[in-house]
């Protein structure tokens, strides 16, 4: 069992002192110009209504600054002091990735530990590296070329090496067979994961050291501690076994098949998707999971490389409809002296449940499903040709409208009577003769030929939308809905509320046709 | 030029005690509205009449009469204007709101129609209505119904499409079941520049930010107060809903300047006023007090203090305190009277307080004077080991409905680092 633990720094303000471009391979592996300089250093965070010291460097925790003070209290001790915001994020996504090396290059199961540390199944995998002792140095070394100052603690239990690698002084620490009992006595009680009434509960019984917990008779100790205390013990001390959940690192579902004679027909290459295909949905269906994208590779004999791609609007792992957007690209694979491996990838993958059969069986009529024609159509025309009109909350008509994907579903339109038609941008009007305040014009003139108004309704006043832009804090538009002599019926407006100058200079526009 | 003979009266104005609606308070209401030449404002606001009190200050300074009224929204998602024609009606219409309050809990107004017909009388009612449609028949036919020629249906504007068609369909609607239509500017601020406020008050409402406020924010537009004439030529077309608000408004007299606050009854001695009551038992507690007779000293300062009191109507409070020293004193509770109240006579020869303020000079108007005009506070302490005796005998015999029991929690800030 294995454990690193970081106490008193955070990653982050580590990576920002990175630079990537520094000439070395991969940045990573050059030796750091000292992580923080001159000054000392404290991250902070803020709980609730206070900025807390979540980590401090050496320098700060020698000036007496300690995780868990007040910032301000901080500044107060130390003036010349450097400050960062904790990202909190950012160290769990270096702790992930950390994990996910782990698990790949070291041992199968591997589990980031709280918020600063990681838990390492060591059992049988140690004998690789040359022994505990040597692992263990040759961990400290991956960590300090990644800039991380890092202790090791290894146990035979996960709550033991938890406890050593945070409590149990710097370096490494290795435990023999047995010695968890002993090694975890002198160390303080927060050292045992224990939630946080339970450590102030015992900080008035006067509960300090580890130890003090092992003569105390169980009972009582469940009651006062909660069951959570002593189950956290037991698991430290080997009584209890405590399981690790490890991460899994994420393999993209692929197949392939290696071809004994080279081809280069349309109809064995089709052959050979289709069995690529069913190869793939099998391990999509054990993983419930669909594909979003797929990508088709086919090694030519000539070292060459041919991609095909296929994308879905809707996660799926239907072979059939699969088969058929790859049959509209067969005709982009240039053979050439013929194929000889041809792999099958899926880099985008959604999860995707196992559907009730039932749902088929049920004979009421169905909602026919878009979504293989919408693949079929994008397949063609291209993905950016295929959309909806969906509504936006808002009452400017130019901002109402928005662009979805084909497969969204559109949001709800507005009540009131809108043109069919919109002008992409409104059109000025000549020649209106209207009464103002609030009638719609009697004529007006548009695009060279003039209108005379049978009828109108309005206005309908919408205000320009303050929060947006401050031109339009006290901008109105007045819009008429009338019709002409001729019959057409036209959505006009007018700026400004013929009451106060600010809202608008009355200029008349036409906005849409109805019908 | 004169100014037109206008007729409209403004009845629908929602002040900002409609919580995060209204953007105006009722002084600013009734500033625009003596601006804007209006002889009386509708003050409407939402399951409540806590505005009325600064809308009567908006009147005695702009002179622009208040006219009280509220919006009660019913669980069946009608909304009614209701307004009181007089102080009976006044006093149904907060007893209505006092029974939705008590049902909804903090902040809501639960009613349903049975209460709202049930207290209908004297009340003059006002449907505000969605679309002309079914449901504004029932609903118009139920008020008819229940209100008689004091139901009325609104028009307003509402600067959407169909504005006019709308309205003339409502108008048909109530010509048809005989109810009269009534213009209405539904008010939610004083002047158009309070718009961007009422945006961020609904926002506040609605729990979200302005850019994410969508159809949420207040659809109708234009709802700043106008003035009576361009009122008039708004509702051109509908002359006799004009005339409907000036009729509303006459009938509406009930001035909330009638309202005054009445100590609640205290039972007496048979036969005597409250006043005579508390002179007799000074008088019996001065000749406990000194068996040898009154000294003149004390004999001047009670006349006094019983003058003053009289004059201020507070002697029911003197009874009501003295019953409540008498039952601890009965009981053998421990009590103690502290504070000003130590400056009177009275009290002192009640045996509230024991100090004498004559002996000690102690000034009696310290404690209630004419200048003052707010009423006395006796502080009353009490064996803390039995005071529960004496709340409970105070809710049995005032009755739970009228007795509160307060309490302070006090706390001192401290700035986090």
């Amino acid at each position: 069992m294995r454990e690193l633990g970081r106490r008193s720094e955070a990653a982050a303000p580590v990576f920002r002192a990175l630079r990537s471009d520094d000439g070395t391979s991969g940045g990573l592996a050059a030796p750091l110009p000292p992580l923080w300089g001159l000054r000392p250093t404290i991250v902070v965070a803020r709980t609730g209504q206070r900025d807390v010291v979540t980590a401090a460097c050496p320098a700060a925790l020698d000036l007496g600054l300690v995780p868990g003070m007040a910032a301000a209290h901080a500044r107060a001790l130390v003036s010349d002091l450097d400050i960062l915001d904790a990202a909190p994020d950012a160290d769990r996504a270096w702790l992930d990735r950390l994990a996910l090396h782990a698990a790949r290059c070291w041992t199968p199961t591997a589990a980031v530990s709280g918020t600063d540390g990681l838990w390492l199944d060591l059992s049988g995998t140690t004998h690789l590296f040359g022994g505990e002792e040597r692992f263990a140095a040759r961990l400290l070394g991956f960590l300090r070329r990644l800039g991380f100052t890092a202790r090791v603690a290894i146990a035979g239990t996960p709550g033991a090496a938890h406890a050593l690698a945070r409590y149990g002084g710097a370096g490494v620490g290795i435990l023999p067979e047995g010695g968890e009992s002993d090694a975890l006595a002198p160390l303080p009680l927060a050292a045992l994961r224990l939630a946080p009434e339970a450590l102030a509960a015992a900080a008035r019984f006067g509960i300090e050291r580890i130890a003090d917990l092992y003569p105390m008779p169980r009972g009582p100790l469940a009651r006062r501690l909660g069951r959570g205390a002593v189950e956290r013990l037991d698991q430290a001390r080997g009584f209890v076994p405590e399981p690790i959940v490890p991460v899994v690192p994420f393999d993209m579902p692929e197949a392939r098949r290696s071809l004994l004679e080279p081809i280069g027909t349309a109809e064995a290459i089709e052959q050979v998707i289709a069995d690529l295909l069913g190869d793939l949905v099998l391990a999509l269906r054990e993983r419930s999971l669909g594909v979003r994208s797929l990508v088709l590779r086919c090694d030519r004999l000539d070292m060459g490389a041919q991609f095909i791609t296929v994308g879905t609007a809707r996660a799926t792992r239907d072979a059939k409809h699969l088969m058929r957007l790859f049959r509209l690209r067969i005709d982009r694979i240039e053979p050439g002296l013929g194929i000889e491996t041809m792999v099958l990838a899926a880099p985008q993958v959604e999860a995707l449940a196992p559907e009730a059969i039932a749902a088929a069986l049920d004979t009421a009529r169905q909602a026919p499903d878009l979504a293989p024609l919408v693949d079929a159509l994008a397949g063609r025309a291209g993905d950016a040709a295929l959309f909806r009109l969906s509504a936006i909350e808002s009452d400017v008509p130019e901002r109402a409208i928005v662009r979805a994907g084909p497969l969204v579903k559109p949001a709800g339109w507005p009540v009131w009577p809108r043109p069919i038609r919109m002008l992409a941008r409104p059109e000025a009007l000549s020649g209106v003769v209207a009464l103002l305040p609030d009638h719609p014009p009697r004529r007006f003139a548009w695009r060279g030929r003039s209108y005379a108004v049978v009828a109108g309704d309005g206005p309908e006043r919408i205000h320009g939308e303050w929060w947006r832009r401050p031109g339009e804090m006290w901008a109105v538009r007045d819009y008429f809905r009338v019709e002409a002599t001729s019959g057409e019926r036209f959505w006009l407006f007018r700026r400004g509320d013929a009451i106060t100058d600010k809202t608008g200079d009355l200029s008349w526009y036409m906005h849409g046709v109805f019908g | 030029m004169t100014e037109p003979v206008t007729t409209y009266v403004e009845l629908y104005a929602t002040s900002h005690f409609s919580f995060l609606r209204g953007a105006s308070s009722p002084e600013e209401l009734f500033a625009a509205a003596v601006a804007l030449g209006h002889s009386a404002l509708g003050l409407c606001d939402r399951g409540s009449v806590a505005g009325m009190v600064r809308g009567l200050s908006g009147q005695e300074t702009t002179g622009v009469r208040l006219i009280a009224g509220t919006r009660v929204d019913l669980r069946d998602g009608r909304s009614i204007l209701l307004y009181p024609t007089d102080r009976a009606a006044w006093s149904r219409l907060t007893r209505l709101l006092s029974l939705g309050k008590a049902r909804g809990g903090k902040g809501n107004c639960w009613l349903d129609w049975p209460d709202v017909a049930a207290a209908a009388e004297g009340l003059v009612a006002i449907l505000l209505p969605g679309e002309a449609d079914e449901r504004a028949r029932l609903d118009l036919a139920e008020l008819s119904g229940a209100f008689g020629p004091r139901a009325f249906l609104a028009l307003a504007l509402r600067r959407r499409p169909g504005d006019f068609a709308r309205l003339r369909a409502l108008d048909a609607l109530a010509q048809e079941l005989g109810v009269r239509s009534v213009a209405l500017g539904d008010i939610l601020y004083h002047a158009p520049e309070r718009r961007p406020l009422q945006d961020v008050l609904t926002a506040i409402r609605e729990k979200t930010t302005v850019d994410a406020l969508g159809f949420k924010r207040e659809r109708f537009m234009d709802r700043a107060l106008k003035s009576p004439a361009e009122m008039e030529r708004r509702f051109a077309l509908f002359p006799d809903a004009i005339a409907a608000t000036a009729d509303i408004a006459a009938a509406c007299r009930f001035d909330l300047g009638e309202i005054r606050y009445q100590y609640p009854y205290e039972q007496v001695m048979e036969g005597r006023t409250a006043q005579e009551a508390l002179a007799a038992l000074t008088e019996e507690g001065a000749n406990r007090m000194f068996p040898g007779g009154v000294p003149p000293a004390y004999r001047k300062q009670i006349a006094h203090e019983l003058r003053l009191i009289g004059e201020l109507g507070y002697a029911p409070y003197f009874l009501t305190v003295n019953s409540i020293v008498a039952e601890s004193r009965r009981r053998g509770i421990l009590c103690q009277g502290r504070g000003s109240a130590a400056n009177s006579c009275v009290c002192f020869l009640l045996g509230v307080t024991s100090i004498d303020p004559i002996k000690h000079e102690l000034l009696f108007e310290r404690f209630v004077s004419g200048e003052r005009k707010e009423p006395p506070d006796i502080d009353v302490d009490f064996e803390h080991e039995r005071r529960e005796e004496i709340i409970q005998w105070i809710y049995e015999t005032y009755g739970r409905h009228r007795s509160a029991l307060t309490a302070v929690v006090t706390r001192s800030w401290r700035r986090s680092l």
